[in-house]
């Protein structure tokens, strides 16, 4: 699946342009509009079949908001999200309907990051799994014959359809929750932070499964994770984010190896490392992620960014292909990328 | 297909060689939510005691008529204003008898404090005995018995908790009275459930302008002192009404401003719940609103909402009992145990007969378990939270 994304006759199976979710902030007895969050800030990227793009950041940095505004679980506030359905259809989601939306959502499917409050304690797996085919128009029979599936597929005994939730451990319930996300078939998941909940003995068994998965059934991944272990291990390419923009996009080796956006290196910096005499605090940024309510006029990393010059502050960075190679572009949000020597891993 | 299957058997010979779950353990693993609360309630002695005397107060208060042993308004000359009866096994002679017996007694004048008094006459036994035939009534308004669970043999005379000052049996008394004062509790909580699941659904579901509204409403309605408009609203009530009609128009009254906190309770869970993760993922895989609500949001919060329920009860019986108690609620000849508190309003009377007092013992017992059991239940609740 490597070059997949680099040929050109291929249309991406999920296309986000310049997407952009704001929160409103009320205040006061009348719950009166004073300004709004820019949670997702013009994000624009593209997935292709079959790959998995990875969406990292540090916390509050807007993963999970596009994670569910691309699923339109938030309305956005402006944006395009293009999905090619499975009839081969190309459609804006983000102008849908009710009616329609549920028709196309067969396509795009979610699995949550806590396995304990994504599953209702109330339900038998039964009925858990078989919801979305419900959902559709499914009758008994045949939701139990492909729950009975869908189990095996993701290891757990079909037997154990009957039993709630609280028999399950982490592990087994985000098995659950991977069971039910493929119940429709779906192309794409969108994963948020699938494995971060659970014992670390228990993240990898969660990963190869959904590796697994993504070979056995052709699946494309929007895998949103801080872990950057598991970005290197799991992703084809990768998407930073910081402050509800895009920093920089890049195939995964590239961008580990080449990071041309200072946050990144940064990030990768702080990955800790088994070696002592690593000093692995050297790029680590200082100061806090800067306030989503008021309006930035330049990059919104400036303020801790220690390459920072005066036009950082002044002018927006766009995000632009940096290098000469157009087949895998390598996109950065930052003036300075090529003036400055960044450090990989 | 070949591979899901190979995967499968690897699965089964991977469960066969791990230990066996249980037969205990797959009882729990397949346990449903009202199971489980069940379980955990039992192991909450005092509500389950709780439980038990509610159980036999609603029987009592279902069958008072069969269980009283006299006529709510049966009036016995010979005693007025009488202590509570004596119960003897031992007689004069010292002979045990197993079976209960009582004596019928005379009431005595003290010529210098002139203060009643009364003195046994124990030359004759009355066997106290179970299914006797005794005053006629008519069960449920249905058909006419004579048939009481307990009484003595004829000539003799039962008034376990002594009689009123116009010589009515206060334990019939009581025992009919359990009959209004523990129904107008649960027909008021039926109301204001009704009016606060609609309310606080409402206010929950849609949120912005109409949460708005409605949350002043209750607001308006909490911040109003609550005995001047139970006074108003009964001061309402025509005082010709029918006394049947005077009790469900006293339901609605305490319903009406006891839906409040249930509503809150409600509006509360629907919030929560709305951004609950498996809400959000019922929604995601294209399942209906309305099968949301009914499916996710109404089950998750069935539980809390039998809570408040529960402990909305003894608000509803103490209001009667007040509003009774100060002659703005029930009148005579409804027979409650607030109406029968207020034939104990004087220092005089409560001085000189003090089982007027007893319904206090009984609204007692029963606010009392209904608060356990409320308790036992809010603690089983939520059967799913990490704090045993």
């Amino acid at each position: 699946m490597q070059n997949l994304a680099n040929k050109k006759n291929i249309e991406p199976i999920l296309e986000v342009q310049e997407l952009k979710k704001y929160f409103p902030v009320k205040k006061g007895f009348f719950s009166k509009s004073t300004g709004v969050v820019r949670a997702v800030n013009d994000v624009t990227f593209s997935i292709y079949q079959g790959e998995t793009l990875g969406l990292v950041g540090e916390s509050g940095s807007g993963k999970t908001t596009v994670a569910k505004v691309v699923l339109r679980a938030y309305e956005p506030t402006s944006g395009r999200i293009f999905i090619k359905t499975a009839e081969g259809k190309r459609v804006d989601m983000a102008e849908l309907d009710r009616k329609e939306l549920k028709s196309v959502r067969k396509n795009i499917q979610m699995i949550f990051q806590d396995p304990y409050s994504s599953l209702n304690p109330r339900m038998p797996v039964l009925d858990l799994v078989a919801e979305p085919l419900q959902a559709y128009g499914w009758d008994q029979k045949k939701c139990v014959q492909r729950v009975g599936e869908l189990l095996s597929l993701v290891g757990l005994n079909p037997r154990y359809m009957r039993r709630y939730p609280h028999a399950f451990s982490g592990g087994q319930r985000q098995r659950i929750s991977i069971a039910r996300a493929l119940a429709l078939s779906p192309s794409i998941i969108v994963a948020d932070e699938p494995a971060s909940a659970l014992d670390v003995s228990v993240q990898a068994q969660i990963l190869n499964l959904l590796d697994d998965m993504q070979e056995k059934l052709n699946l494309t991944y929007l895998f949103i994770t801080h872990d950057l272990s598991v970005v290197r291990y799991i992703c084809d390419r990768v998407a930073v984010m910081y402050a509800g923009k895009l920093a920089e996009v890049a195939k995964t080796e590239e961008l580990f190896t080449k990071p041309l956006h200072p946050y990144t290196s940064a990030l990768l910096s702080a990955v800790p490392d088994a070696d002592p005499h690593q000093r692995w605090l050297e790029e680590t940024v200082s100061g806090e992620v800067v306030d989503l309510s008021k309006e930035i006029r330049g990059c919104p990393f400036a303020p801790r960014c220690k390459y920072a010059i005066q036009r950082c502050h002044d002018v927006l960075p766009l995000l632009e292909n940096k290098i000469s190679d157009v087949e895998n572009p390598h996109f950065a949000a930052c003036h300075r990328s090529n003036e400055i020597e960044l450090k990989g891993v | 297909m070949d591979e899901v299957k190979k995967e499968v058997k690897e699965i089964k010979e991977a469960e066969k060689s791990k230990k066996k779950v249980t037969p205990q353990e797959e009882k729990l693993y397949v346990a449903s939510q009202w199971r489980l609360m069940w379980w955990r309630f039992k192991r909450h002695k005092l509500a389950m005691s709780s439980a038990v005397v509610l159980v036999i107060f609603y029987l009592v208060a279902v069958f008072c008529e069969f269980i009283s042993p006299y006529e709510p308004f049966e009036r016995d000359l010979n005693y007025v204003q009488a202590p509570p009866q004596k119960i003897h096994f031992v007689d004069e002679e010292g002979k045990f008898h197993f079976v209960p017996f009582t004596y019928q007694t005379k009431q005595t004048l003290d010529p210098e404090t002139w203060a009643w008094g009364s003195v046994e006459d124990k030359s004759q036994r009355y066997t106290i005995r179970l299914f006797v035939r005794g005053s006629r009534y008519k069960f449920w308004n249905l058909f006419y018995s004579d048939l009481h669970l307990f009484g003595v043999e004829k000539g003799g005379n039962i008034h376990l908790l002594g009689t009123d000052r116009l010589g009515r049996d206060m334990l019939s008394r009581i025992i009919y009275g359990s009959r209004i004062s523990l129904s107008i509790g649960l027909i008021g909580v039926a109301f204001s459930f009704i009016l606060g699941i609609i309310f606080g659904g409402i206010a929950g579901y849609y949120g912005g302008v109409v949460d708005n509204v409605i949350q002043r409403i209750i607001e308006t309605l909490i911040s109003i002192p609550g005995l001047p408009l139970w006074m108003a609203l009964s001061a309402a009530l025509p005082a010709t009404w029918p006394s049947i009609r005077v009790y469900f128009g006293m339901t609605v009254i305490m319903s009406v401003l006891g839906w409040t906190g249930l509503a809150r309770v409600v509006r509360g869970k629907f919030l929560a719940l709305r951004e609950e993760d498996f809400v959000v993922a019922a929604r995601l895989c294209g399942t209906s609103e309305g099968k949301i609500i009914f499916k996710h949001l109404l089950p998750s919060f069935m539980s809390h909402i039998i809570v408040s329920l529960t402990l909305a009860v003894p608000g509803m019986i103490l209001g009667e009992t007040t509003l009774s108690f100060l002659n703005i609620g029930l009148r005579p000849p409804i027979v409650s145990w607030g109406v029968l508190l207020n034939g104990a309003q004087n220092v005089q009377a409560v001085a000189m007969a003090p089982w007027l007092l007893f319904p206090a013992l009984f609204v007692i017992i029963a606010v009392l378990a209904f608060n356990f059991l409320g308790d036992g239940l809010r603690d089983a609740a939520d059967p799913y939270s990490t704090n045993e």
